[in-house]
């Protein structure tokens, strides 16, 4: 009797991973289902930026420069290669201006040379 | 017989990170070795003096990627000291809820790897499999797998609302009845016990003088669990379960990690009940008044010991780790006399290397 | 495990040994003894001795910047409870006794210990790196390097 109940353990475990099919998903054919606070790509949004450079201070990869020439006019420049997507500097900017999506991180080949320019912020003309 | 020595590592198929060894063997029977550390050492603790304190948050967790929950825990907790700050009971029960997690995977990857060196691949696949359901609750409720970020100086960096709660609940309850079954294979399966019976016993004095911790230490009858003896607040208010066996052996070491996995899992439930409302964190200044403090944490493996000194502005003066994997590994050379060649993958896993702790 | 109390362990110190201890009560979360470099070895015996489970949990160096000519050593137990021994020394020539052959779960911090800060162990045969590279040339990281002047 135990010998059945074994190989019926056996043949109940075999009968469910064929139906169930494999654990992994054919990327990019295949839906990944990224939950929502997934710390993905960093998004920006330039509007809200007000140059304060906190983000830049608190980023523990020193993937974030400001070139501060004046109140006005700075540029914010970003380097996903170094990133840590850590999510600190969405924690540290007050104005909501940069935050992480949950898309998947790009690739790239040159991983010195790539930089993004998030803002760029010219004095205004009187 | 001639002696020969055989070098293992620093890259090996028997180890997941890189360590080396040289064993010497004469026939079947291993008759020493030695080992060299260094090959993932990353100068962590110079690095941290360089930093301020919240940059360190995001450097301590890389110091290994199974325990890096506790690692930013106990790092937190001794900052949170120094500035003389209790944060919210809400953000310690979460604290604790990652940490139990984090304890339930890693043990899991161990029990993985155990029946893997054993030869038991199936029991490999199964585990790895349902591991990936306490990894799926950690990057629901915190953004990543592996590197969860969910600490902050000043409490956490996220709450659980009751969609989250419920999800939590229900992947709990899968986990914990594959978890059994799991379990009870591993303690009755007759090839398991064979392989690992007798196989490297070790004495509790010799724990003693080595100054062995965590689950090797509780394997051959000492009792001590810092969750117990020394709990970082939720922990002095949840009665910890402590597993000892008084074996020593290879087979003890297995039994104790696999039923703390059961307790793990029974506390992850508590934690859920008892969750306090509140906020999940407090606003902290950046700079850290002048002091030293020493935290000890209970990771997966043993005893995490940090020292912090500062020194009044927003960079630590001192930042000291010694990890559990340093402490065990120091008992390795001694194990591996007296046993067969065959024996060597047992005793590896008996260990539960997480080289990079050690290194830092 | 009874309650761990640092004066009945100075107590037991200075009856065994015939030293003076002096509490040294800067660290929140661990008991401070001050002893001297030679006091090391039977301070230690006697502290096997007067528990019933204690175990090395680390030996933490540090060099402070305000005070740059020395070196603090603190020598952490677990026993129940937590506390340490402190040690100060010279960091042109820092010496201590090892004591692998009382504890000798000692071995690895002592080599880190001295690849780190330059410490000298006495009484043991080698004392090679633990992690830093074999082709390491440019002394102990942790000690600030003295100013060139001139």
């Amino acid at each position: 009797m135990e010998k059945f109940k074994k190989r019926l353990t056996i043949l109940n475990a075999v009968i469910e991973a064929l139906i169930k099919g494999p654990e992994t998903v054919k990327y990019p054919f295949g839906d990944l289902a990224l939950p929502e606070g997934y710390r993905g790509k960093i998004e920006f949004d330039p509007d809200k930026c007000s140059g304060c450079g906190l983000c830049v201070r608190d980023c523990p990869a020193d993937a974030l420069q400001l070139n501060k020439k004046s109140r006005e006019e700075y540029t914010l420049l970003y380097y996903p290669a170094r990133c840590a997507y850590c999510g600190q500097c969405e924690d540290s900017c007050h104005h909501g201006a940069i935050s992480h999506s949950n898309n998947l991180v790009g690739a790239t080949t040159h991983k010195d040379d790539w930089v993004l320019v998030f803002k760029e912020s010219k004095a205004s003309q009187e | 017989m001639d002696k020969i020595s055989i070098p293992i590592g620093p890259q090996h198929p028997l180890l997941k990170e890189p360590l080396s060894m040289m064993v010497d063997i004469a026939g079947e029977k291993v008759l020493g070795g030695s080992l060299r550390l260094g090959y993932v050492h990353r100068g962590i603790e110079r690095l941290a003096q360089q930093r301020t304190y919240v940059q360190n948050v995001h450097l301590i967790e890389r110091i290994c990627g199974i325990c890096s929950h506790v690692h930013t825990t106990a790092y937190c907790y001794a900052v949170e000291a120094l500035l003389g700050i209790e944060i919210p009971p809400r953000a310690q029960y979460i604290r604790a809820l990652m940490c139990e997690l984090e304890r339930i995977h890693s043990h899991l990857l161990w029990l993985g790897i155990l029946a893997k060196h054993i030869g038991l691949e199936t029991i490999f696949m199964h585990t790895w499999h349902d591991r990936e359901m306490a990894l799926d609750i950690m990057e629901e409720i915190s953004g990543g797998r592996v590197s969860h970020a969910a600490n902050q100086i000043g409490g956490v960096r996220f709450d659980l609302d009751e969609e989250h709660i419920d999800m939590i609940r229900g992947i709990l309850k899968k986990l914990h009845s594959q978890v059994d079954g799991l379990v009870d294979i591993i303690e009755t399966e007759p090839a398991a016990m064979a392989r690992t019976k007798g196989v490297a016993p070790i004495s509790p004095d010799m724990i003693k003088a080595y100054g062995v911790v965590g689950p090797v230490a509780r394997a051959s009858g000492v009792d001590i669990d810092l969750r117990r003896d020394a709990p970082l607040p939720p922990y002095d208010q949840l009665e910890v379960k402590v597993v000892t066996h008084p074996g020593g052996d290879a087979w003890a070491r297995t039994f104790v990690r696999a039923e703390e996995t059961r307790v793990s899992l029974n506390l992850c439930e508590k934690i859920l009940e008892d969750l306090p409302e509140g906020d999940v964190s407090l606003r902290t200044p950046r700079r850290v008044p002048e002091g030293e403090v020493i935290i000890r944490a209970e990771a997966p493996r043993g005893e995490l010991f940090y020292y912090l000194r500062s020194d009044g502005s927003d960079k630590p003066a001192r930042l000291k780790v010694r990890t559990p994997t340093l402490a065990t590994l120091s008992l390795l050379p001694v194990q591996l006399a007296e046993i067969n060649v065959a024996d060597i993958p047992v005793v590896l896993a008996g260990v539960d290397l997480c080289i990079a702790c050690a290194d830092r | 495990m009874k309650k761990f109390n640092i004066l009945d362990l100075c107590i037991e110190i200075e009856t065994k040994t015939s030293f003076h201890c002096e509490v040294y009560d800067g660290i929140h979360g661990d008991h401070t003894i001050l002893i001297k470099p030679n006091q090391l070895k039977p301070v230690i015996d006697v502290i096997l001795e007067s528990f019933e489970y204690c175990h090395l949990s680390a030996i933490t160096v540090q060099q402070r910047n305000d005070q740059p000519d020395e070196i603090e050593v603190f020598y952490n137990f677990w026993s129940g409870s937590g506390f340490s021994l402190m040690l100060k020394l010279p960091v042109e020539s820092a010496k201590l006794p090892s004591i692998i052959s009382t504890i000798p779960g000692a071995d690895f911090y002592e080599r880190e210990a001295a690849e780190m800060f330059g410490i000298e162990f006495t009484g043991r045969n080698e004392t090679p790196p633990l992690l830093l590279p074999d082709d390491w040339d440019q002394g102990p990281p942790f000690i600030a390097k003295k100013e060139k002047n001139g």
